[in-house]
């Protein structure tokens, strides 16, 4: 009986160990990739600038292009359908959401670089060197168990136009 | 009879609790270095002076891979863009290495048991290089 006990003791343990372990390697994986992903969907953007402003010597973000690059980025590294929603049997659960996009560019009014950048609600404070994308993402945590975190993580990207 | 069943079951049990989560570190240590180092790489290969994973790029991975992560040279393969890609056009990778065994007693749960023989990560992103 005693040792009948201890089993199921060791049983429960295990499993909420390996629950716990799973847990974690979700949670890093999650947060690695989606800030992988955003990396390079910022750069993607980052690249679409008016090329009539460049000949003008300005930067010009082309915000839907630039929207439209971050969005194939994401669709890319985060293996995406078309709509949006993730593949079968990939990494995530639900379609990642795009909250927030911004671009701060030589046609944005009151912009000097170096500039610092801030939304406060966002919690975005980043020092600009030159004009730059900003997006915000959110994504739903996959749940392995029923212990597992129930949440958003949001990540945010501010990338800067890559010069040559 | 009883004893022994109950003897059984417990090595079994106990032998999962000592040295699974081991086995899971291990697996999952190697992905996020296989997602890493390709993602540190496609950065570098996206640059303005490279456009394309350059041998030199790929000799990189592979060295990353093998003295950090020990991993053996034959179980990494690097698919990827080595052509030079203009401003603008998607450059994309491909790394694989193999997987470890995740579970100590596969079928234990009533798994297949069959689980995928490779770590494969995928990173596409557009280059920088200007190509005249």
């Amino acid at each position: 009986m005693k040792r009948a006990l201890l089993l199921m003791y060791v049983i429960l343990l295990f499993l909420y160990t390996t629950s716990f372990e799973a847990d974690r390697f979700i949670t890093s994986t999650t947060h690695n990739r989606l800030k992988f992903a955003l990396n390079h969907g910022g750069h993607d953007a980052a690249l679409q600038i008016d090329k009539g402003e460049l000949a003008e010597g300005r930067i010009v973000f082309r915000p839907p292009a630039a929207r439209a690059a971050f969005e194939a980025a994401l669709q890319f590294n985060l293996q995406l359908l078309g709509n949006g929603t993730p593949m079968e049997g990939s990494l995530l659960h639900s379609a990642p959401l795009i909250v927030f996009e911004d671009y701060v560019d030589d046609r944005t009014p009151g912009v000097v670089f170096p500039y610092r950048y801030v939304q406060e609600s966002r919690l975005i404070d980043k020092v600009l060197k030159g004009p730059a994308v900003v997006y915000q993402v959110k994504v739903k945590l996959p749940r392995t168990n029923a212990l597992s975190f129930n949440g958003y993580i949001y990540k945010t990207v501010v990338y800067e136009y890559p010069l040559l | 009879m009883k004893a022994a069943l109950v003897e059984m079951l417990t090595v079994y049990f106990l032998m999962l609790l000592l040295f699974q989560p081991v086995l899971h570190d291990i697996y999952s240590t190697r992905a996020n270095a296989v997602e890493m180092v390709l993602d540190s790489a496609i950065q570098k290969a996206s640059n303005a002076d490279n456009g394309r994973f350059t041998p030199e790029i790929i000799d990189e991975m592979h060295s990353t891979l093998e003295n950090t992560f020990l991993l053996d040279a034959s179980d990494i393969r690097f698919n990827g863009t080595t052509e030079l890609t203009p401003r603008g056009q998607y450059i994309e990778g491909t790394l694989s290495v193999k997987s470890t065994p995740r579970w100590l007693f596969k079928n234990l749960f009533g798994s297949s048991g069959e689980e995928p023989p490779q770590i494969s990560r995928y990173a596409k992103q557009m280059s920088e290089a200007l190509v005249r």
